[in-house]
Formats: structure tokens, sequence, C-alpha cells
């Protein structure tokens, strides 16, 4: 169905009342018979005249096209994100009189068949409202970044990596209540230069909470355990996204939401940038469908720096728009803060928020990363633009000294021995890798001094299998043995593989020899983390599909790039689609493009001095001037008597009679809302919006009851009690 | 600001600055940080400085403003200058000029002006500052012999003080350098040492005159303090560390200054001389008789007027100096030492009382200009002998560290490295007197401990300049101010633990510029303490920038 036929649509299933009144409004006096189809070719016919044109974009105020930017730029969204997105300034009941109002200048409408109630813009305006009213600076503050300032996230990729080294060196920086102790605090803010020191033990204290979120930091006997595999399942996320979902974790926000929450912030943060969503999209469609979403060393998927600070409610509105989860909708100002407690956002002398750079690119630095420098001090130097992967390995097989533009680590017998006993092998290799120059001759030389030693005393896992004579040559040479004897510990004294232990018994068996093996007593066995494929490999099988949208003017194009998803602890899931091709609106628009009309008073007054000149009842005058007032009037021809119908809509006090009237009538139409006025509990007047539903007796009192609109809350007033009612006609929305 | 690739400093969060080596702006960055930035270390590829308060103080005391400071590291940082360093240069620097002492009015205390309330307020709070302060308007007055302690307790509170109290100009003395040794050889002062005296000496103005130099060993501290004493022209005061470099100083202002042997005095264990430039040791200074007792050689910092005090080593100020030392801050005081660090982390108090850094220089960038020798650093690493093993596994830690450096096997490896080095003078160094007596017999060579007579020490010096003795060993007495210009190979058999100190300054005595690269050489057994204590030796010296190489010596293939 095309956007037109929709628009069709949505008028055709308005109930006759309200249809034609809106149809008089614009044709005047209808006579009978009538067509509905042919009214609505009418009434297009009216709209499509350049007059008429004109009229409804000169009546176009400024806040009719901050409603009107909201409208398009939540693509079609529905009445509760579009309160969302003014909750801070405007009252639900005057936004929804606001949209009444456009949808009788038939400005937008909603489509009947959809339950949600979503609110489109209407076709026939849509192209010019796009060119000429769609403004997305008039719901988004923004200026330029300031780069001179130096910004930090709190979870870089190279802050996650001296986190983890941190909380290795002290496992017992943390308190049984989740605090950080006072010196492992003096100790961290000593080492980390996160604005000074108050500002460092809060940055331990929030990645405390972010790795114990991610399942990377877990307490055994009372002392915190850094667990390296679930922090290298975020390897998979590109930088942006580590940084936003840590501080999520950080910031509490639900498990269960944090990827629809990351994928809602990476979009705002785009829109952010210079060239808006498209420049991310443009990094990934580069790097192949997933690369560029994935963490590929210093390819991060963000290429573009966020180049534009706004304030804290423009990012609050950014969050809504950007994302059509209701369940995300709550969270807003929960992800805002949290991002800003994780340094994603700083807080600029103004009051607005700035962007950390994110990426290499974001923090301007251009070609391929420095090395890692390494001294014969046993100083391991990483500049700025280091891999994740790469930062784990120091982090694994160094302790962090300090953190700045530079993380510096030393390379300890501690630290490597402690590495050896994690499994990691090639810790000499990984060093000389990162360098990319031979190492220093004593670093190289204890490196291998140190793997010597850990190989010299280690504790093995398997099972030992112990042979005496006369019997070890015929053991050693039974068929099949040799290849299950991983290592001689001892003359006779052999170790097997754990998982070979149904092997070495049928081997030993078959050998003629009865052996029962004593029953395991295994410890806690660590669960198998599923390790993260490479990017390009086929976890893109199990992204859901596209948004089922279709394509439409939107600050978030909806389509989907590639994958940027972090599991759940102990999980691995599917990616979600980012943000990608499509122009980002709020960066490529002109700002401030638009500019209320001049000819809308010039065009008022003109319609005044018409109806002056009319022959009409006071009435009549008051019910036109209330239609011009609202900005239905679009041409002379509809100051015809025949069109003008009063009717009482609103009743206040003691008309008692008048507020049933009233509220009858509204639910006899059955698509009226109606806007009641009443004291709340501690005496303050309540304004409210309802869908009312019925109208009982109760003893001697009247009781208004219906749903709340838009939270759809059950809602009984006694009518007696209100002080005003007044009917909202429906209309379109 | 932009990211400057090509820039060469990064500064930290913490206050550390890195000076990437590598950068073509490298000389300038380094010049222009030098004023207010503290070198920590000198490795090969990236120089670490930082901006302590006493570095900012220092520079804000020589004129330069927080916006100066700020300037000079925008203008060679390679990424944006964290906003919170801004801050606390500018928090730091403000706090300079706010607590100034003068003389007082009475002429004989102080008086320290301190404008702000608030701060006048909060030091009457501080028990340890507020004892020694009697309140006036605007300040404090405070008797002049608590001048030292004031300061240093204010430091530690975060407020320098602007010490304007005129210093104490001592009785003349006249005398010069002399543009030919003695000795008939050359003598001038390089351009460093005059750079580093012109640093102390500074306007002569009251903040001046006080404060610690900071040179390689090898590369002519001596003639720093000698250039020093020749520009002021004062009666001066010498403390130094032991009898032997007593005596190296008076033979060094007799070769290279104008002043006679009437007019240099020893004051020692045994000698007691006071003369217009008197050289004393460390020891006899804070000998006494009982634990209880007073100090009474003290009474050589007040026996003559002196215009100077001049602290060799002066990173091994002994405690009981320090009080004497906090009573004597009207006197002009100069602290020497190659090695910043003390083993007991009290580097901050000795540079309170004695003075800031004035002037400090990495050892690899006079090793470069050739004015010490080049120090090719080795480590052999031997195993224990086999039925040691077991002893060493069992022993307690103190004890393990002794057996280790004791190895048996490390004579042998001795031997080969003498044999090695066969036209070199070489010097063998070592803790224990046993072992050192072993080698020594072993080599047929002379051994210098501390029981060792100083005219025997002089006599073997004398051979070993000479050519007579190619070989000496020594123990730890050599660790300090012994002048053996000819050493070109040291081998370290066994030390002090893990000193750091220990190692710079037994590095130090092979870095007399030569025509040929001195090879120190460490001995150190193999999996066992000494390794580790081994490391921490020379943390001191790749922060230099040394490099260790470490050998593994198989006992078969010993001699």
């Amino acid at each position: 169905m095309s956007n037109i036929d929709r628009w069709r649509e949505a008028l055709l299933k308005l109930p006759d009342a309200s249809f034609f009144e809106l149809l008089r409004n614009y044709l005047g006096e209808i006579k009978t018979p009538f067509n509905k189809h042919d009214l609505l070719r009418q009434l297009t016919a009216f709209l499509n005249r350049r007059d008429t044109r004109d009229a409804v974009f000169a009546m176009i105020d400024r806040e009719d096209a901050v409603l009107l930017s909201a409208v398009a730029l939540l693509d079609r969204p529905t009445p509760r994100a579009i309160s969302l997105v003014f909750e801070d300034e405007k009252n639900y009941v005057e936004l929804h009189m606001k949209l009444v109002n456009l949808a009788e200048r038939l400005l937008v409408f909603r489509d009947p068949d959809d339950a949600a109630g979503r609110i489109w813009l209407n076709p026939l305006f849509e192209p010019d409202l796009l060119d000429h009213v769609i403004d997305p600076e008039l719901l988004i503050k923004k200026r330029e970044s300031e780069p001179t300032k130096a910004r930090r996230a709190l979870f870089s990729d190279a802050s996650i990596g001296a986190f983890a080294s941190f909380f290795r060196e002290r496992p017992d920086a943390i308190k049984a209540d989740g605090g950080i102790k006072r010196k492992a605090a003096e100790y961290a803010t000593s080492r980390f230069g996160f604005s000074g020191a108050d500002a460092s033990e809060t940055a331990i204290d929030l990645a405390a909470k972010a790795f114990k979120a991610s399942g990377a930091l877990n307490f055994t006997s009372g002392e915190a355990e850094i667990d390296f595999e679930r922090l290298e399942v975020l390897s998979r996320l590109s930088e942006e996204r580590r940084a936003i979902v840590l501080s999520f974790r950080a910031g509490g926000i639900t498990e269960r939401l944090i990827e629809s929450a990351a994928d809602v912030a990476q979009r705002a943060i785009s829109a952010l940038s210079p060239a808006g969503p498209a420049a991310a999209a443009g990094s990934a469609a580069a790097s192949g469908p997933v690369a560029g979403a994935s963490a590929a060393p210093g390819q991060p998927a963000s290429a573009a720096s966020p180049a534009f600070a706004c304030d804290e409610e423009s990012l609050r509105r950014l969050f809504v728009l950007a994302s059509d989860d209701e369940e995300i909708w709550p969270l807003v100002g929960s992800m805002r803060d949290a991002l800003v407690s994780g340094g994603v956002f700083g807080l600029g002398s103004d009051g607005f928020l700035e962007p950390a750079p994110l990426s290499r690119a974001s923090a301007g630095e251009k070609g391929p990363p420095s090395p890692v420098v390494i001294q014969p001090t046993f100083a391991a130097l990483a500049p700025p633009g280091l891999s994740y992967r790469d930062g784990l390995f120091l982090a694994k097989a160094a302790r962090i000294v300090r953190l700045g533009a530079f993380a510096e680590y030393e390379i300890t017998r501690d630290s490597v021995v402690r590495a050896f006993v994690d499994g990691m092998r090639g810790v000499r290799e990984g060093f000389e890798r990162l360098s990319g120059t031979p190492l220093p001759e004593n670093v190289a030389f204890m490196l291998e001094s140190w793997y010597k030693e850990y190989q010299s005393i280690r504790l093995d896992r398997g099972i030992v299998l112990t042979v005496t004579d006369p019997f070890r040559a015929a053991v050693e040479h039974a068929e099949g043995m040799a290849s299950l004897l991983k290592r001689t510990l001892a003359p006779g004294v052999y170790l097997v593989d754990e998982a070979d232990e149904k092997r070495l018994k049928a081997t030993l068996e078959k050998a003629g020899f009865a052996c029962v093996l004593p029953p395991a007593h295994h410890g806690a066995v660590k669960p198998t983390v599923v390790q993260p494929s490479s990017p390009g490999q086929p976890e893109e099988a199990g992204m859901p599909p596209p948004d089922a949208k279709a394509a439409g003017p939107t600050l978030f194009p909806r389509q989907e790039a590639g994958t940027d998803a972090v599991g759940a602890p102990g999980t691995v899931v599917p990616p979600s689609p980012l943000p990608s091709a499509g122009t980002s609106l709020l960066a490529t628009m002109t700002p401030g493009r638009f500019r209320e009309s001049e000819d809308g008073p010039a065009f008022r007054a003109k319609l005044d001095h018409e109806l002056e000149a009319m022959n009409l009842t006071r009435e009549q005058v008051q019910e036109l001037q209330a239609r011009m007032d609202r900005k239905l009037i679009l041409a002379d021809d509809q100051l015809r008597n025949g069109a003008v119908r009063s009717e009482r809509l609103e009743a206040r006090a003691m008309d008692f009679a008048g507020k049933v009237r009233i509220i009858e009538q509204a639910l006899s139409r059955g698509t009226d809302a109606l806007e009641v006025v009443f004291r709340g509990p501690h005496g303050i007047p309540e304004r409210r919006l309802l869908d009312p539903s019925a109208l009982d007796r109760s003893g001697g009192e009247l009781i208004l009851a219906g749903k709340a609109v838009p939270s759809g809350d059950d809602v009984r007033l006694y009518v007696s009690k209100l002080s005003l009612v007044r009917r909202v006609r429906s209309s379109l929305i | 600001m932009p990211v400057s690739p090509d820039n060469p400093l990064i500064i930290q969060g913490d206050t550390t600055i890195l000076l990437d080596v590598h950068a073509a702006a490298f000389e300038q960055a380094r010049s222009a940080i030098t004023p207010f930035a503290e070198l920590e270390k000198s490795p090969e590829h990236i120089h670490t400085y930082r901006l302590s308060p006493l570095s900012l103080w220092n520079a804000a005391s020589a004129g330069m403003t927080a916006d100066d400071i700020v300037k000079r590291l925008e203008e060679f940082a390679r990424y944006p200058v964290p906003e919170f360093i801004k801050y606390s240069i500018g928090d730091t620097v403000s706090r300079f000029g706010k607590l100034t002492m003068r003389a007082a009015d009475d002429g004989v205390g102080l008086f320290l002006a301190v404008n702000d309330v608030a701060i006048r307020a909060e030091l009457l709070k501080q028990r340890k500052v507020a004892k020694y302060l009697s309140e006036r308007e605007g300040g404090f007055y405070l008797p002049l012999v608590h001048r030292g302690t004031v300061k240093q307790e204010l430091v530690k509170l975060g407020f320098p003080v602007k010490d304007e109290a005129p210093i104490a100009v001592g009785e003349p003395l006249e005398f010069s350098l002399r543009p030919e040794c003695a000795s008939g050889k050359p003598f001038s002062v390089r351009d460093y040492q005059s750079d580093a005296a012109r640093s102390f000496i500074g306007d002569m103005m009251p903040g001046a005159g006080f404060g610690t130099v900071v040179l390689p060993c090898g590369s002519g501290k001596t003639i720093v303090g000698m250039a020093i004493m020749a520009m002021l022209k004062m009666k001066t005061l010498i403390v130094t560390t032991n009898v032997a470099a007593v005596h190296q100083w008076m033979a060094e202002l007799l070769d290279k200054t104008t002043l006679t042997m009437d007019e240099i005095g020893e004051y020692s264990g045994d000698r007691k001389e006071i003369k217009p430039v008197t050289v004393a040791t460390y020891q006899i200074l804070t000998w006494r008789g009982a634990e209880d007792d007073e100090y009474p050689h003290f009474k050589v910092f007040r026996a003559a007027g002196w215009g100077l005090i001049v602290y060799d080593e002066v990173h091994m100020l002994p405690a009981p100096i320090f009080r004497v030392t906090a009573e004597i801050q009207s006197m002009r005081r100069l602290g020497l030492t190659a090695t910043l660090v003390r083993e007991d982390g009290r580097e901050d108090e000795v540079f309170s009382l004695v003075g800031p850094k004035r002037y400090d220089v990495p050892w690899k960038e006079l090793e470069a200009k050739g004015w010490i020798a080049e120090a090719v650093c080795r480590e052999i690493r031997i195993d224990l002998p086999e039925d040691l093993r077991v002893p060493y596994a069992v022993a307690e830690k103190r004890h393990k560290h002794r057996l280790a450096s004791e190895n048996p096997l490390k004579p042998a490896i001795v031997r080969q490295l003498v044999a090695r080095h066969a036209d070199d003078q070489i010097l063998i160094i070592g803790q224990y007197l046993k072992q050192l007596d072993e080698i020594a017999n072993d080599l047929n060579a002379p051994l210098i401990t501390g029981q060792t007579p100083n005219p025997v020490r002089e006599t073997i010096y004398a051979a070993f300049r000479e050519g007579k003795e190619r070989v000496i060993v020594v123990s730890k007495v050599a660790n300090f101010a012994i002048d053996l210009p000819d050493a070109s190979v040291a081998i370290q058999i066994s030390g002090s633990f893990g000193s750091r100190q220990e190692e710079a300054q037994r590095l130090g005595r092979i870095l007399r510029p030569k025509d040929r690269s001195s090879f120190f050489y460490s001995v150190v057994s193999r999996y066992t303490v000494e390794e580790t204590f081994s490391a921490n030796r020379q943390k001191f010296l790749t922060e230099q920038g040394y490099k260790y190489r470490i050998e593994e010596w198989e006992a078969g293939d010993l001699i």
C-alpha cells in the first residue's frame, strides 16, 4: 500500500461524524447523495492547489515545526515516543492537543490499522515538509565539539587492559560490599590519571562494577579473580561499542537490554559525528560486512569522530529518537547518566556533553598505531591505538604502572609467570610482535629464563599411571600406549590426559592388565566459553532480520551493516544490526533550516478581513475564528455559512449537566478523548487526558471511567470533582 | 588541540611526562621542560620526567608562570595536555609565594609572612609546624634555628616557602681555580660543570645558594664543587663519606685550585683540623660516645664562619645530620650526588633540607659527548654447585643471599674474566670478606677492606694508578669516592642485596673517560635470590639508559 493510499484509508475509516466534520471544514457544505471516495478526491485536489499548499506552509509556526520534526525523525512514532521526546517541556495533554491540531490540519495522520497508533506525515505534504520544515536542530541543541579538551572514556581499550591488570595485581582491592579498599584506591590513584584522585577512585569502582556485570571479575575466597576469557568475548566489539557496553554495565543497565541500549547509544553517537551514521557504515563497507563493526586492530567501526556536543536534554532525546523499543524508553535517562559516568560523554564548561574520542581516528590519529616500546628497564609503553586484544595481552603478561595517553606496564617475573599459569604461551614472541623490534637483551633473556623456571616447577592436571618393574616394559610397549603417555614424570610414572581415561583403560585391558581408576574429585569446572569467531565468520547467520519498516526520512536509517553485539555473561549472542548507510539529518542539514513564514500573519489578516465582511451570527464568527486560530482555514471559500456548525466542547466548574453532556458526547462518538482537570490528593490541580469508556453511577455520584493517555492506566473520577471537562475531537489522531 | 604525532612529549595524567628521544624535536623539548620538570629516568627510547610540586615551585621561584609552563608543554605535546594537569600546574604554582620567609624586625629571628587568613588558620592547626610559630600580624615569628624544619614541614603540607631570608655571608677566602693542574696537566671546567655551578649560585639573591647537583659518577662532581667555591670565595666545610674521599678532595683542591696545604684541613678520626677549607667525614661528625650523648663534633658546623657547606654524596646524608642541617639553613648548602635514590626513601627530606635539585644531566648524554666512559654491562649467571643446592633450599632468606653470593664457582669466573681483560686495570668488588680474601689470594692481588689502614690503601691505590698492580680486590669501602682513573673493568661478585645506589656507584668506578670501553660484570648465582636482587640493583642504571646483557655460564665450562 502506498503512503497516499494509507492516508486515504485512514480518512475513510474515520467515524462518519468525524469524517464529515473534517470534510465540511475544507470543502464546505456536503450535499447528499455523497460518495466518500469522491469527496476524498475533492479534498486531495483542494490540498494540492498551490494557494492551499502555500497557506498550509505559511501557517506552520516554530512549535508546529518542532513537533513535525519529531514525527519525521522518529520515523512514524507512537504517541508514547513523541511524549518521551518532549517529556521535560510539555504536558501530555498539551502535546496531544497539538497533535490533534496537526491532524485536523491534515499534516499528520494515524494509521487506524496500527494498534500502536503510529503517527505519519501526510504524504501529500511530506516532500515539502522534509525540504522546508523538518529540522533536527529544532529538537537537538548541539554545537561544535571542543577538540582542545583532552577527554578519555573510562572504558577505552587502554583503560580496560589497565583495569584488568590492576585487579589482577590487587585481588584484595575490593571489599565484600563491592566498594574499593582505601589503600587500593590510593594505589589506583597513583596509577590512573583520571582527572584527580577522586575521579580515579570512582573509575576503579565503576570498572569493578562493569567487570563484575560482564562476568570478568569473580570472587573466590574473598579475593577478586579476573576472567580474561570473559574480557576476550568483548573483543568482537568495536572500541566504541565496548566503551558503551561497559559504561552501561557499570551504570547498572539491565543486562537483558544492554544490546538494544548500546544500539541506541551508537546511533545517537553516530548522529553527532560529522558525516552521521553514513561514516560508520562507510567504514563497515570498506572492511567487509562484519569487520567494520567489529574490532579489527586499528580499524574501529566508527571512523568518524563525534564532532558535535549536545546538551543533556538533547542527548536524552537523541536516545528516544534512536530507539523504537519501548522497553528502552524508560532507561534513556539512566543510559545518558551511565555514558557520562563512563566518560563516553564529558561535561563541557557550558554544560554541553562532549563526546570522547572512542577510536584512533576520532582521536585524530592517522596511520597505523605505533608499536609498544619495550625498554631495558622492563617497561612496556603502549601508545594509544593498541588493539583491544594486544591490550589484554599486556594486561595478562605485565603489570600496569600508570595509565595516561600512554599505558605504561612493567614486565615482572610475577606477571609473566601468572600468564604462563593461565595457559599463555609465546609471551616473548608476543612482546616481540608488539614492539616490532628485537627485545632488549636482558628482557628477552629473562622471559626465556622465567619460562624455563615455570616449566621446571609446574602443576599438571591429568591421570598418573604408575608401573613398577617387571611390568614397565610391557606397559610402555603395549599397542597404542605411546600416544597416550603425555609425559614421563619419573621412571615408570607417566602423565596421561584426563580426556584419555577411557582409552587408557581400554589399552591396558587389551594388553592384559586389569586397572581400576579411583573416582575423580573434580573441583569446579570452568565452563567452556565459546571463543569469538574472527570477523566475517558465520555468526551473521544468527542476525535478526532488518527492521521491517520501509525506508523513510529518518535520523537513524534502519539498515543492517554488521556485527557489534556483546553477549551477556556466559553467553554468546547473535549480533544485532547497527546503524549504517543513510543520511544523518542532524549532521547534514543546515542548522536553522526552518524559518517561520512571513506570509502566515498576512494570510490570517486577510481571513479576518473576509470574516468581518461576512454577515454571520456571533456564534458563527466565534466558531470560524476558533478554526482560524487552529489554522484549519486555508482558503476564503472555507468561510461559508454552511460549513459552520458550532459545537460545545467544554464545561467548567459548577456546570455539572454540561460536563455530563460532554462526557456522553465523547462516549457516543467513540473516538474523542476527554481532557479533565481535578484536584489531586494534596489539593494540587491535575490535568489528564482520558480515553473515556463509561459513565457509571455509584450511589448519588456519577463516575467517569476510562484509560489515561498515553499510559493506558485505568482511571475512575467523580464527575462532581472535575473542574473542567473538554472534549478533544479525535479526527485523524 | 589535534594530535601531533611528531611531537616528542606525552603528558600523562599522573604528572609524569614521557619524552620520545627519537622525535626530531627531542632536544628542544628537553630544554623546554628541564626548568620545571624533574628527570626520573632516561632509558634507551623514552625518558620520563615528573612535574613535582618542588620542580614547579623551583620554576616559579625562577619567575616562570603556570601559563609559561602549560605553553611549553602544549608546544611539544603529542596529545592534548590533560585538563587536570593544567589545573594542577596552575594550582601548584599559585601556592608559591603565598608564604614568604624573611628576616624578622628584631634582626634575630625570622618572619613567615602569610597574607591568606585561611592558610594562617590551617598552619595553626598543624601541630608539627604550629609549635615553632608565634602569631604576629600578617604571619608568624619563628626562631632562626627552626628555619629548615619549618620549611620542611610546610613543603610536606603543600605550602612551599619563598625563602627570602638572607643567606649568611661567610668569611672571605681568596683563591681561584688554576688554569693548569699543579701536576702540570691542562685544566678547565667543562661546560656542563660550569652550567651546574651557575645553576647553584643563581643570582646570589635570597632563594638561591642552596641545592643539589646531580651528575654521573666520574663526571667531575668534585670540580663542580670547587668551581662553586671559587665563585663564592668563602670559607667552606666539605663533608664526605670516608677518609679516602677526604684525601681525594684535599688532593684535588691542591691540584686544581690556588689553595695551599695551610688552608686545607682534615677533620676525621685521624685528625681534627679546622682550616678555611675543612674536609670532614660524615662518620666523625655523627660519632658520639653513647646513644644518649650529644654529637660532640657537630660543633664543626659552627666552628668557623663557613660561607658554604658541601655535602658530598648527599644521598648518603646520615639521619643525625638532618637535624644539624635544619639548624644551619642560613648557610649556603651544596649537595653533590650521582644517584638520587635512597633505599630508605628519605630523598625528599634530604632535598628539602639541603635544597632542591638545581642541575641534572642524563648519564648517557655525557657518555655520548665523551665526558664519561662508555660502559658495557654484563650479568653472568652460574648455577650453585650440586652440594650447595639443598643447604640453599633450606636456608633462611637472609642466609640464602649469602650462600648465593659466596657461590664457590664465582672465583673461577673471576679468573676467566681477569684473563679475558689482560690489558685492563681491574677492580673486583664484593661484600663478603672471606670470599674477597680467597679471590685476592687466588689472583695474588691486594685486598682493601674497611680494616685496611689508610696509608696502606693509599699505597695500593698509588700502585694501581701507576700500573704496578693490575687487579685490586675491594670490599664495599670502594663504593664511594675513590679515584681510580685507570680502572676499566669492574667485576662485582656480591653486593648489598638489591641496592640500586651501590650498583650505580660501583659502575661509577670505571666511568672516568678513557680511550676504550669499560666493562662492568656482575656475577650472580642462577635460580637464587641473587637474581631478584640483581634485577633490582640494575633498575637505576637501566633507567639511565644502560643495557645489561645476561650470559649463562656452565660449571663445566670453567677453567
